[in-house]
């Protein structure tokens, strides 16, 4: 029995987890990795029958480890045609496990760098990039991945056995990509890091701790890609500075976007104060470093909005004119309706209410808005700024049946109890 | 001040779809409570037992049967004992509410160990 506590460092299993996949399908083959995922779920189980015994162990990390590698020795000789080679390799894993070369269980491998650039391979779908990245590299579990992405459990393991099959087809292995080959596939990660922050930052519902969990998941791997010693400078492009600066200057804000009771808090009466100020400067650091080469890329313009939010003292010294040139230049690159959405809003602080609804004007037979609350909402606020409160009022009510979110409905409702308000005061002095 | 033993039974559970991050943070809470009570010297020992049914014995006319015990089909199994120190039943049963054994759906059998007075 032992008398000593110790504490479990922050997300430790998880990270572990993430740390052992890496090493094992290095040694073992990527065909492998269903198997490989099954031993580290199988340890860490091992783990949660155990500990509560017999306490938590000096080690845990390398006792995880070595539960890990003895079980993927057992799997391995299970197996039809397995090879005695392949258990040498494995029993002799001991750099691994080795305490003094212990990797840092914050700190991503070699081989979890190499396990990004397999996972967000061309050959494996978009959609099943981000979800293999968070299983593989990051030790989340399906269920986690399916409740950030408000998808169902089922849709992401088939997301995941497709990934798996393609990964086979294609023959994909772990080592990092020729150097032709090492552009597209930095692209594919910046998208695969920018789509997992972007899903824990939406307000978009469910589980806020979980959301929270992917938005720093996707600077850890931002930052340990882009400070990699064995391959810098080549990942430390402008492109990704402007990626890890918006990422900080979006995650600064974090802790003060939802108040106690988990209601929306809008920017213009968040605590600024509050803003994490780390966070804040290394995002202004990193649009430093991003302002190098020719390249304007969405990743800069949208650092470069959060950069006038972020960096405003206060709401009302906001550079909007700013901001809407910058929302220009990203509708030329990508004229979508969430842009489109986004730029109206800056119109409406910027130029006026009439501008902002002339564009608005102009998505009106977008099918894409139907479901897209943000859309009403803005319709909603130029409304208000025209004093047509009956149409803001009908806007706001739209925006109910579309959003999906309980903490947007509670907004909205008491944005309608005050439009009513509004009206009926106005009605009052007419 | 007595002994006391916790049994702690338990249903068979479908862990597979737990997460690493749960599994530590359910960790975390027995690390927890097994700490506040080896601080407060309470902490007597335990053990957990190996998943399988055992065996059961039994005399019969003087043979002595020995049958395995249930494991798989069973729908309860002592998984584990912790020995505490408490001044009475009031006592052991705060310290056993505590334990996180109840909360993932276990039940906690808990009995006083007979000192002997010499």
């Amino acid at each position: 029995m032992t008398t000593e506590s110790s504490q479990l460092v922050e997300h430790l299993f998880r990270h572990r987890a993430g740390q052992i996949t890496a090493s094992l399908v290095r040694v073992l083959g990527f065909a492998q990795l269903d198997m490989i995922e099954d031993v580290i779920q199988d340890a860490l189980l091992t783990a949660l029958k155990t500990w509560p015994y017999n306490g938590i162990p000096k080690n845990p990390a390398a006792w995880i480890t070595q539960v890990a590698k003895n079980r993927a020795i057992d799997a391995l000789r299970r197996q039809r045609s397995w090879s005695d080679k392949q258990v040498q390799v494995l029993q002799h894993l001991d750099s691994f496990i080795n305490e003094n070369k212990e990797p840092d269980v914050n700190e991503l491998t070699d081989d979890q760098l190499r396990m990004i650039f397999a996972c967000c391979h061309p050959a494996i779908n978009s959609d099943a990039r981000v979800a293999l990245t968070l299983k593989a590299v990051g030790g989340f579990s399906v269920n986690e991945i399916a409740s950030a992405f408000l998808t169902k459990p089922a849709t992401i393991a088939q997301r995941l056995v497709r990934a798996k099959k393609q990964i086979r087809k294609h023959q994909i292995e772990l080592e990092l990509p020729e150097p032709e080959d090492l552009p597209d596939r930095l692209e594919s990660v910046l998208q695969v890091i920018y789509l997992l922050f972007n899903e824990g930052y939406s307000a978009s519902s469910g589980n806020q701790l979980i959301r929270t969990d992917l938005c720093f998941e996707a600077i850890r791997l931002g930052g340990c890609l882009i400070s990699y010693p064995a391959t810098h400078p080549a990942m430390a492009t402008p492109k990704m500075h402007a990626l890890m600066a918006l990422m900080y200057l979006q995650a600064a804000r974090l802790n003060t976007r939802v108040d106690s009771a988990g209601d929306l808090i809008l920017l213009t009466d968040q605590d600024r104060e509050a803003w994490n100020p780390q966070m804040i400067q290394r995002g202004a650091q990193h649009l430093r470093q991003a302002a190098t080469g020719s390249e304007l890329s969405k990743y800069h313009l949208e650092a470069e909005i959060s950069a006038c939010h972020t960096l405003a003292s206060n709401y009302a010294a906001t550079d909007w004119q700013r901001i809407l040139e910058c929302y220009d230049l990203l509708y030329q690159q990508d004229p979508s309706v969430v842009i489109a959405v986004n730029r109206a809003v800056a119109l409406l602080h910027a130029v006026d209410a009439e501008s902002a609804q002339q564009a608005m004007d102009a998505l009106k037979n977008n099918p894409l808005i139907a479901n897209y609350y943000p859309y009403h909402v803005t319709r909603a606020a130029i409304a208000e700024q025209l004093g047509l409160y009956e149409q803001q009022q009908m806007w706001l009510q739209q925006a109910m049946q579309v959003a999906g979110n309980a903490s947007i409905k509670r907004y909205l409702i008491r944005k309608l109890a005050a439009c009513s308000a509004t009206q009926n005061r106005s009605q009052a002095k007419a | 001040m007595a002994n006391f033993l916790l049994l702690l039974h338990e249903a068979p559970a479908d862990f597979s779809g737990v997460s690493a991050e749960e599994i530590q943070g359910i960790i975390a809470e027995y690390s927890a409570w097994r700490d506040d009570l080896i601080a407060r010297n309470l902490f007597v020992g335990g053990q957990k037992l190996k998943d399988e049914g055992g065996r059961n014995l039994t005399a019969n006319k003087g043979n002595v049967q020995v049958v395995d015990g249930p494991y798989s089909e069973a729908k309860e199994v002592l998984g584990g004992f912790f020995m505490i120190e408490a001044d009475d039943y009031d006592g052991a049963v705060a310290i056993s509410k505590e334990c996180p054994h109840l909360k993932y759906g276990g039940r906690i059998e808990l009995r006083e160990i007979d000192a002997i007075d010499d």
